[in-house]
């Protein structure tokens, strides 16, 4: 989950320690809807995955954003 | 049989009120309602309170809205006794925050006791403004003893007392406050009635923040014309399917939000080809919308609903043009056309050197019309600048507006097209950002010697605001919370590009299409 982390962090200008910890978007002043759509692109990008629209609707945390992922690269793998 | 003559939009309000008493002006998401009466009694008792506290036509107010029933009717409250209100943004930085509230100087700040809205009052000075909190019981019980009844004030309410003022950015630095009148609103209001063809049965939704010049639409479109108004907080609008969800059981009849809006949903796979069933018109302004995603939209909600294209700088309320979306529109990449300019209005295209073009060339759009603001709250430098006297008329005074958009007018089709800026402002989401104000900011920071900042979205690069800067803080988190004090979220920096010393023209001015080359990688 580290390259998570490192997107979150990198995409929402954060530090990595935030970015490991569990926020929601209302918590991030910089997690606009801009960097939202800038966040799933890029994690999608990365592990190649495309997330349906259900599960973005959930990726509201970091955590879910976390889980979210490590379903879909378990389903590919 | 007499008539009223409705010359303000106290007036206009009251009469609409007083005609469709028990229909529902807001339907909110939480399934409560709230009926023509409701407001226009809110609004008017407000009304007297604020006239016993001494608030007279043309005193500001400044509003923090949060959408409620409340917060319409104070800005209803306002437009009956000349009053002009103001809706800032709660998550306005601070600094910036303090330069519009010395800017516009407010007799009242409304707010609200929440965290959005406390994370800027909590840091406000109230020493010279007097602040209401109007989200608690005890405001409504202030309020209650008060007449219900429109005050006779509102008869010197003329049509040319300012309404509102719009916060738009600047480039020096300091917000620059749009102003604008009850009659330029009442020409708007005629104008959206006939091109949407509203009746009292539509039901507008209202996305676009209070403090976003596309709130104008939905709040006067609808409320002044009998029609019902779907407010949508923010943390409902950051999760697309569940707005969606929500909005869908109360039957909005048009949409009206800018194209990024919109590229969100789609983006975020919110959208079911069976969403927004009741919907007949969506429309968007603000910024163009991309291909792509247009034609994306149109293959899901295209043949069922009207897609209209708007454009309008806040300077001229709102909306000056319209274009209805064709098949013919997704057989090409260009953005769509911004319309014929609408009636009531004229347009000029100036040339580099002033002249009026006619040729279809591109030059700068230049409106004329009963749209056209009074200028910058406070501001006559700016406003001479840019809303200047007609050059073609030299017997009186006839204002028009010069937009810093270049366009081109086709004359075969009638209709004018957008080409782009003759300054540095650029669009995100819909708001006006003028790079030159990040620069401010930038400079205003001790550790940094230079900057530029840069706005590419090429094919390599999309849609990103670059700092290129010499500075001593290399700390780009240090640096982003920095400039949160003075600018806001959508206009920060996406990117950090660290120079030595920035490229210089032969001029000795700092090379911008340089930096540009050399960030395009």
């Amino acid at each position: 989950m580290e390259k998570v982390n490192s997107i979150i962090a990198a995409v929402l200008k954060i530090t990595i320690e935030k970015a490991a910890g569990d926020h929601i978007m209302k918590d991030i002043p910089t997690w606009d809807s801009l960097k939202h759509m800038e966040l799933i692109v890029a994690i999608e990008s990365e592990f190649g995955i495309e997330i349906s629209g259900d599960d973005i609707a959930e990726m509201l945390s970091f955590d879910a954003i976390r889980q979210t992922v490590a379903k879909y690269a378990k389903e590919k793998s | 049989m007499t008539q009223n003559f409705n010359y303000n939009l106290g007036q206009k309000f009251q009469q609409i009120s007083d005609i469709q008493k028990e229909r529902i002006a807001l339907k909110f998401t939480n399934g409560e309602k709230c009926t023509y009466a409701d407001i226009n009694d809110l609004s008017n008792k407000i009304a007297s309170f604020l006239l016993d506290l001494g608030i007279v036509r043309n005193d500001v107010i400044a509003i923090l809205n949060n959408k409620s029933k409340i917060s319409y009717s104070i800005m209803l409250a306002c437009l009956k006794i000349g009053a002009i209100y103001t809706n800032l943004d709660p998550k306005s930085p601070i600094e910036r925050f303090n330069k519009m509230i010395d800017l516009c100087a407010p007799k009242i700040l409304f707010y609200y006791n929440d965290a959005e809205s406390n994370a800027v009052t909590k840091e406000y000075n109230f020493t010279s403004v007097k602040g209401i909190e109007y989200g608690r019981n005890n405001f409504l019980q202030s309020i209650s003893k008060y007449s219900n009844l429109l005050p006779d004030y509102n008869n010197i309410v003329t049509g040319n007392t300012p309404a509102y003022i719009m916060f738009t950015s600047g480039s020096t630095g300091f917000p620059k406050g749009v102003v604008i009148t009850h009659a330029n609103i009442i020409n708007f209001i005629e104008w959206s009635k006939i091109t949407y063809n509203t009746t009292c049965n539509d039901v507008f939704t209202n996305i676009n923040p209070m403090h976003f010049d596309n709130s104008v639409f939905d709040f006067y479109a609808s409320l002044f014309a009998g029609a019902t108004l779907i407010p949508a907080g923010e943390e409902l609008i950051r999760n697309p399917r569940k707005l969606l969800d929500t909005i869908n059981p109360l039957g909005p009849t048009i949409w009206f939000s800018v194209p990024s809006m919109l590229v969100y949903v789609l983006n975020m796979r919110a959208l079911k080809a069976n969403d927004l069933p009741t919907l007949r018109i969506v429309t968007f302004g603000g910024e163009g919308f991309p291909k792509n995603q247009l034609r994306l939209l149109w293959s899901i909600w295209g043949h069922r609903i009207t897609f209209i294209n708007v454009y309008g700088p806040t300077e001229c309320t709102c909306i000056c043009s319209s274009y209805r979306v064709t098949d013919d529109d997704m057989k090409n990449d260009a953005l769509l056309p911004l319309g014929p300019i609408a009636p009531n209005f004229y347009a000029l295209i100036a040339g580099s050197n002033g002249e009026i073009i006619n040729n279809g060339e591109i030059g700068e759009l230049c409106i004329g019309g009963p749209n056209v603001g009074l200028g910058y709250y406070n501001n006559h430098e700016k406003s001479d600048e840019v809303f200047v006297n007609h050059p073609l008329i030299t017997s009186h005074i006839e204002k028009i507006y010069k937009s810093g958009d270049l366009v081109r007018f086709d004359n075969n089709k009638k209709l004018l097209y957008f080409c782009g800026r003759k300054d540095n402002q650029i669009k995100r989401m819909g708001y006006r950002i003028e790079l030159e104000e990040i620069e401010a900011a930038l400079n205003s920071l001790s550790y940094i010697n230079e900057s530029a900042v840069i706005y590419l979205n090429t094919e390599i690069v999309q849609e990103k605001i670059i700092a290129c800067i010499c500075s001593k803080e290399l700390d780009e988190f240090k640096i982003t919370s920095d400039l949160r004090r003075m600018i806001t979220i959508y206009m920060l920096p996406d990117k950090y590009v660290f120079y030595k010393h920035l490229p210089k023209n032969q001029n000795g001015k700092i090379d911008k299409l340089a930096l540009k080359e050399e960030c395009n990688l």
